[in-house]
């Protein structure tokens, strides 16, 4: 047990503390969401990571991480920290993260299992061969010059306005699918020239593409589940986890760097490297937060594009328009943000940075920013699972105040991946999900091998975790049965 | 000399310790890790052209970082494999200077079997470090 690890004070049994007084420099307390079980399975690094984000300037109430957290650079994976750029607040790109605006949006249809069982392989087949994976995949879609800057400040809007989906699409992403404050100009060349084949292609790693169901055993909470599009029996699902590409990886790589250079003229002396910070009010503090606003329109653009290819695909294969097969978006949500919201501290509503990285927004019935349809409901939040334990539909409560309103994004690895390719053969791994009727193709079996779903925590006490703690809700169990992995 | 994976860095990206006898061939066997971190096969040589590149920073640890983003950048933005073969590398009072010579093959999937994509390299416990006579390096990759 970390030293650190031993400071922990339990608030209630899904929360524990650790106290300022357990490190110096600390601003705040650092709350660890999660039951007992959850709480042993995280590595001790978490546990020193939430204590250093406490020490951000301007950090409000509580730096925080959620049940699924897991080590990280700087934050934790799962971490979650508002800070108030009035108050001296920073931004830091270790809050956010490399693969910026990495998230997950969910899509319904109007299919059942029954109806499309004996389709899925050769389903999986073609969304293999349609939506570009793995390393040296290139989009359809190369973007340069002004058109680039056009994309990075409109998101999915881009993609939408070029043909590539519809007007409703925009409603039903966070953000509308556009982030206000993109600034081209903050973007260099490298990490223009990095990303300009990569658009509209998943990635490798955790990135996936899943053709799902949604059991009527599975169905956790049956009005919201009505509400956000899942109407039928079996009814088929398609999640796609991706994110901004090589563009977002070399926005955080150019701006670590900057901040590294630039901090000790603020007086910033954080204990990592990896919390790199600029006061959010500094010129390298407002650069990093326009070029990283356009890695999220990039991220939107992305999936939306990724979105726009499986409607293609099941269009041809069902020979039926994307509207008649009801390939319809339920929500995009972003997992590695930093973002200005209002929030309450203390009775008074505040203008906050809100820094998540692996961490989902997760607004309550009635709060801005919900699609009209989804207002008295919630937010939908989706948690992606691993390609053997499934994923799920959540909604976000009015109890998640205390970490403004955030929850999980992911179950969050269990294993290395050397653990992982030591203990699983991909090829092994493909026939038996295969003959338990997950049909998957990759680009890469050693890959496979290290997404496999014993590398990863129970999903189900992840989900179950957050829902104690009043962050979300669970909505549907989606149960995967074709799975197309970068 | 050689770089080795450290597991108990990351669960889920991967991490080295890198060690050789001068700042070059340090250099030269950090190339070598972060292709060992996301390919699991080179496929045989089809004669990579070379290729020659300099770079400027103000330390050796910055220097390291700056160099394997530099092979990063070819591979995303070019669709190159950039294999430093050698290296030299100059210690200033002020700077630190690399000059690699390079084979530089273009990405086919159907030689190349790739496992992970790197995004990036971290500044996570990253350091270069001279201990009697031996240069070593940490280096965790984001993927």
């Amino acid at each position: 047990m970390g030293k650190i690890r031993e400071s922990l004070r339990k608030i209630s049994d899904h929360c524990h503390e650790i106290p300022p007084s357990s490190r110096k420099g600390m601003l705040a307390p650092a709350r660890i969401y999660g039951g007992d079980a959850l709480l042993k399975s995280m590595d001790d690094a978490v546990f020193e990571q939430a204590a250093n984000v406490a020490m951000l300037p301007g950090i409000q109430k509580y730096a925080l991480c959620m049940p699924d957290g897991h080590s990280g650079y700087g934050f934790p994976i799962g971490g979650v920290a508002a800070v108030d750029p009035e108050d001296g607040g920073v931004i830091s790109p270790g809050g956010i993260g490399f693969d910026i605006n990495c998230g997950i949006r969910l899509m319904a249809t109007s299919l059942t299992l029954s109806e499309i069982e004996k389709e899925i392989p050769a389903l999986v087949d073609r969304l293999f061969a349609r939506v570009p994976s793995g390393v040296g995949a290139t989009g359809e879609v190369a973007l340069k010059g002004s058109r680039l800057e056009e994309a990075m400040t409109k998101g999915a809007l881009w993609a939408v306005q070029n043909g590539y989906g519809e007007p409703e699409d925009l409603e039903y992403c966070e953000e509308n699918g556009r982030m206000e404050g993109a600034d081209p100009d903050a973007v260099s060349q490298r990490a223009r020239e990095r990303g300009k084949n990569q658009i509209g292609t998943l990635g490798s790693g955790n990135h996936f593409l899943e053709i799902q169901v949604a059991e009527s055993s599975g169905i956790i909470d049956a009005n919201r589940a009505h509400a956000f599009g899942i109407d039928r029996e079996d009814q088929i699902m398609v999640m796609i986890h991706s994110g901004s590409r090589a563009t977002g990886h070399q926005i955080a790589t150019d701006y670590l760097r900057l901040f590294l250079s630039a901090q000790h003229r603020y007086g910033l002396n954080l204990p990592d490297r990896e919390l790199a910070s600029a006061p959010f009010h500094s010129d390298e503090g407002r650069a990093y937060f326009g070029a990283m606003n356009c890695a999220i329109n990039i991220a939107f653009l992305n999936r939306q594009l990724i979105m726009h290819s499986v409607r293609e695909v099941f269009a041809d294969h069902f020979k039926k328009s994307p509207r008649e097969l009801g390939l319809r978006l339920i929500y995009d949500v972003c997992h590695n943000t930093a973002k200005l919201e209002h929030h309450e501290i203390d009775g008074k509503t505040r203008r906050l940075l809100v820094h998540r990285k692996g961490a989902t927004r997760a607004f309550g019935p009635g709060m801005k920013g919900i699609p009209g349809r989804y207002t008295q409901h919630g937010q939908p939040v989706i948690v992606g699972g691993s390609m053997e334990s499934g994923s799920y539909l959540c909604a976000g409560t009015a109890s998640a105040a205390g970490t403004f309103y955030s929850t999980v994004h992911g179950s969050g690895r269990a294993m290395s991946r050397t653990q992982a390719r030591k203990a699983f053969n991909g090829r092994e791994l493909q026939q038996s999900l295969g003959s338990r009727g997950i049909h998957v193709r990759t680009a890469s079996f050693s890959g496979l091998a290290e997404e496999a779903g014993g590398a990863y925590k129970d999903i189900d006490a992840v989900v179950g975790a957050a829902s104690a703690a009043g962050l979300s809700v669970p909505v549907a169990r989606l149960k995967p049965v074709g799975n197309v992995k970068g | 000399m050689a770089f080795e994976r450290i597991d108990d860095i990351t669960r889920a990206d991967v991490a080295f310790k890198i060690s050789a006898g001068s700042p070059g061939a340090l250099f030269v066997e950090a190339g070598a890790a972060l292709w060992a971190a996301m390919l699991e096969d080179m496929g045989p040589s089809s004669g990579a052209p070379p290729m020659r590149f300099e770079l400027q920073a103000e330390s050796i640890e910055a220097l390291l970082h700056l160099f394997l983003d530099e092979l990063l950048y070819h591979k995303d933005a070019e669709g190159l494999i950039v294999v430093p073969s050698a290296a030299e590398v100059e210690l200033g009072a002020a700077d630190a200077i690399v000059r690699c010579d390079a084979l530089a093959e273009r990405i086919d999937p159907a030689v190349h079997r790739f496992v992970v994509d790197v995004k990036a390299v971290t500044m996570h416990r990253f350091s270069v470090r001279r201990e009697g006579g031996i240069w070593t390096a940490t280096v965790v990759f984001d993927v």
